[in-house]
């Protein structure tokens, strides 16, 4: 196998978001939290790990008198994604060949 | 991971494709905004150098706008580079532009008074909003299908 899972995205809510950030240039908290199906912690915890990673940038900026946050994956952060997803795909192409050689 | 997690990783992503699908809709009024905002480039570009500044910063004002309330109605924003098919819509979009830049360039002298001009800034018009609506239907295809 030639990509590495990688453990940062290896969480669901946390692929998730990256999923996201992979379709969209940005993402503002309430619209990631509707889609994630999570609660305000949950998803502000993983998306700081993210953060911290390196993998997305959080910028808080105001809009009609409230405090939003808005994410965007960095440039290491698309890159991480893109490895990772083929390396899951390799590992379930090569699942399904073992399957259909038995 | 095993296997299993694997393939339910594979899955997770993809039902967040096809969600992010549902979301990825645009009025009718925003993609012909897309129209407007290449014809009035044009315009621009063919006008003399002294209208070329001011009609230059309502495009950026236009982009900016078309921006903010993208973020502000939708919580997201999607600019037209995108992985996958709609790479093909951007390329279609920019031959058109170089197209009614070239024809311009060559056939039209006094572009406010000339018709030719005119209706090669309608075809710009009609033909950019048609292709921003493509472009939208593409990058849903191309997300529920799993391809982008």
């Amino acid at each position: 196998m030639s990509n590495a899972i990688d453990t940062v995205l290896h969480a669901p809510v946390r692929l998730q978001i990256a999923a996201m950030l992979a379709r969209a240039d940005e993402l503002e908290f309430a619209t990631m939290r509707e889609i994630t199906a999570v609660s305000d912690s949950v998803l502000s915890k993983h998306l700081t790990a993210l953060a911290e990673a390196g993998y997305v940038k959080i910028v808080k900026a105001p809009r009609d008198g409230r405090q939003r946050t808005w994410a965007s994956f960095t440039p290491k952060g698309r890159k991480a994604f893109a490895a990772h997803m083929r390396a899951i795909s390799e590992m379930v192409a090569a699942s399904e060949k073992a399957i259909a050689a038995e | 991971m095993d296997n299993y997690e694997a393939q339910s990783a594979l899955d997770a992503v993809r039902d967040t494709d096809r969600l992010m699908a549902e979301r990825m809709k645009w009025p009718l009024w925003r993609h012909a905004l897309v129209g407007v905002m290449m014809a009035v480039l044009l315009l621009g570009i063919a006008l003399p150098f002294d209208w070329q500044v001011p009609v230059s910063a309502l495009v950026l004002l236009m982009v900016f706008l078309v921006i903010r309330d993208d973020k502000k109605r939708r919580g997201m924003f999607v600019s037209g580079y995108q992985k996958g098919r709609t790479g093909w819509v951007l390329a279609i979009q920019f031959a058109l532009f170089v197209a009614a830049l070239l024809t311009t360039n060559t056939r039209v002298d006094q572009p406010l008074q000339s018709p030719l001009f005119w209706g090669i800034e309608a075809i710009l018009l009609v033909g950019s909003t048609a292709l921003s609506v493509l472009w939208q239907k593409v990058y849903q295809a191309d997300l529920k299908a799993g391809r982008a």
